[in-house]
């Protein structure tokens, strides 16, 4: 029955959309996806449905999911997972239910969702969503932000979560701020609660920036030890060059509710996303650089420098990255982006990671392109004198602004993974201004999947998949 | 049930398409931008129905990963350049996170980009707009009017964007002058 509500929602959304009588306003978004795995026929389903309706100052909204079979009891999973009610006006909000909330750079605490969703020819996707059911009431004025809010984080088993935050910005140029968290939680002794403060300061000068960061937890000592935690960020910045700094230490802030900065490069490579440094705020210290140049307006040169460690010095706790970029446009029908890779990461066993790709774009006319990507890794482990490559080649022809085809082949030589070629055929197809329809057939290889300094690992797949996004 | 489902997707998937040539142009029309209101990377506040005082706001949710965003980028800065003195403004809403969102503002200024960036750093306005995937571009007339939203970037996107732009200038102009 409640499949049958749903198809019949999803059908008069498709034809319905947007509509608006005075300040009447419906929005909705919606994301479906199928799979049909070849070996085993297995099928599953996932959906989640988003609907927003607001009238003058009040808006109302709620997501219903669908999973089937579901990802935990195997059964089939119908659920309004999330519902709010909220108010906003005059830089004032007011909400009630379901939402999302950062304090100062996430290192005390961060509910966030992430869909790792951008539309470019073949990728893997997850989502994960972590947000508070309770009340929320935010303050935006030109001189300050305040917010606080109370509620239960759903990705955790009864605890309540109680925060604020404060932040005065003088003349755009000067912040200052301060955050505070309470954690009520149960465990088998009893009740206890979690206490942690950060404070926030930042100068903007002329071409300059710095912010820093400081937290603490307290806990109950014979439940949690204490931690701190220090972030400092620098920018400094010209007409055609930006540079950065940061610099991170991380001593017992491994929490279930915080999300640090990892001052790791984000890559949008597929064979460095997927092997990537996951940060140990328990016990991390390390720095990051990355300089941005462009000399000129068809050329421009990209360079990151990453170094962590646990405070001991620890060999087994290093690592490093070393990356390169070049990106050139030549006349008006190529453009291309040359990249190079250099990194270990001792914990995971990896003593040398070597990468580099090239992608090619190929205009051939006002609408027609073609997309070349070549990826080549060598990996070297710490352990049993074991090296192997891996390779990745996509090709893409689109046609703007309706389709995009394309083909990835992947190949191995680690003797750990029992396949060793992985195909996939694609097609993106831009429905109209408000759907866009994926198919995919082939395998997929296993491997890390990060995005916002979280990784999921996803499990090896070979089948169909098409996914269809819309907004309403 | 699985075959219900099916049926379902594929129903959606149809009426999703034949919708396309019946209601295409009629999707957007009267639908209204939420208003809203964000810090942008240099820490002003800024508002859309006080950008709309100014002009039309072409709005872009983009991220320092996503390689179709990067790759539409200079053409939004030739779009802000070229119509900046007529009124127009280009937003973009950045949704990366903590780990990444202090390389922005040295991107911007090393890539010699010229359009205004807030960081959407509780993804607020990823959810108001209803967005799905990146990179997402609405256009909001003086009235604050979606005329136009593109999701996804392939090479060539840009030239009709840059058509709905001009368009939206064209009347924006032709209005102006008939008020005069």
């Amino acid at each position: 029955m409640k499949i049958q509500f749903t198809c019949l929602i999803l059908l008069l959304l498709s034809t319905v959309s947007f509509s608006n009588v005075n300040n009447v306003q419906f929005q909705a978004s919606n994301r479906m996806e199928y799979r049909l795995e070849d070996k085993t026929k297995n099928e599953t389903f996932n959906d989640w449905l988003d609907v927003d309706y607001s009238i003058d100052y009040f808006t109302t909204g709620l997501r219903v999911e669908k999973h089937q079979p579901s990802p935990y009891s195997g059964n089939s999973a119908d659920q309004i997972s999330q519902r709010y009610f909220q108010f906003q006006k005059d830089g004032v909000k007011l909400r009630v239910g379901n939402f999302y909330r950062r304090l100062g750079k996430g290192i005390i605490f961060q509910s966030f969702e992430l869909r790792n969703v951008a539309l470019d020819r073949i990728q893997q996707s997850f989502v994960l969503d972590r947000n508070v059911d309770g009340l929320l009431l935010e303050i935006s004025k030109p001189t300050y932000d305040a917010a606080l809010f109370s509620g239960k984080p759903v990705w955790l088993n009864g605890d309540i979560v109680r925060g604020g935050e404060m932040q005065y910005h003088v003349f755009d140029r000067i912040l200052v701020g301060g955050s505070y968290l309470r954690v009520n939680s149960t465990d088998f002794d009893g009740d206890f609660h979690t206490e942690l403060r950060s404070g926030q300061m930042g100068f903007s000068l002329a071409n300059m920036d710095i912010y820093a960061e400081y937290a603490k937890k307290q806990a109950p000592i014979d439940r949690a030890t204490p931690g701190e935690a220090f972030y400092l960020s620098t920018n400094l910045y010209g007409s055609n060059f930006g540079i950065s700094f940061e610099y991170k230490d991380y001593d017992q802030f491994l929490l279930p509710f915080n999300n640090p900065p990892t001052l790791v490069k984000e890559h949008f490579v597929t064979l460095l996303n997927r092997h990537t440094h996951a940060i140990y705020a328990n016990d991390e210290v390390g720095f990051q650089f990355e300089a941005v140049y462009s000399p000129w307006e068809s050329t421009s040169f990209t360079g990151n420098f990453a170094q962590s460690g646990n405070h001991a010095g620890d060999d087994i706790f290093k690592f490093q990255e070393l990356y390169g970029e070049w990106k050139q446009y030549i006349g008006e029908k190529l453009a291309t982006r040359l990249m190079a890779d250099d990194s270990f990461d001792k914990i995971v066993g990896d003593k040398s990671r070597k990468t580099a790709a090239a992608e090619v774009d190929f205009f051939i006319n006002e609408r027609h392109s073609i997309l070349l990507d070549v990826q080549l890794q060598s990996i070297e482990k710490t352990y049993g004198d074991i090296k192997y490559n891996n390779q990745l080649f996509i090709v893409a022809y689109s046609i703007a602004p309706a389709i995009t085809a394309g083909i990835q082949f992947e190949h191995t030589t680690d003797d750990a993974s029992k396949e060793k070629n992985w195909t996939t055929v694609n097609l993106i197809i831009k429905i109209n201004q408000n759907h866009d329809l994926f198919v995919t057939y082939g395998g997929r290889r296993a491997g890390l999947v990060c995005s916002g300094g979280y990784c999921q690992r996803l499990p090896e797949f070979k089948g169909l998949e098409i996914r269809l996004n819309s907004r309403f | 049930m699985l075959t219900l489902i099916k049926r379902c997707f594929i129903l959606y998937v149809f009426f999703a398409m034949t919708s396309t040539t019946v209601f295409c142009q009629s999707k957007t029309d009267n639908a209204k931008a939420p208003n809203f209101f964000i810090r942008d990377i240099n820490g002003k506040r800024v508002e859309l129905s006080q950008l709309l005082e100014k002009g039309p706001v072409l709005v872009n949710f983009w991220a320092l990963w996503c390689i179709p965003c990067l790759k539409e980028l200079p053409h939004l800065n030739k779009l802000a350049e070229r119509y900046r003195d007529q009124g127009l403004t280009v937003l973009t809403i950045n949704q990366d996170d903590p780990s990444s969102e202090n390389k922005v503002k040295p991107f911007m200024k090393g890539k010699r980009y010229t359009f205004q960036v807030a960081i959407d750093k509780d993804k607020e306005l990823w959810r108001s707009f209803k967005i799905v995937a990146l990179p997402t571009l609405f256009l909001i007339d003086q009235n604050g009017t979606i005329s136009y939203t593109h999701t996804g970037y392939r090479p060539g996107d840009e030239k009709e964007l840059t058509l709905e732009v001009d368009k939206l200038m064209q009347n924006r102009s032709h209005s102006m002058e008939n008020q005069q």
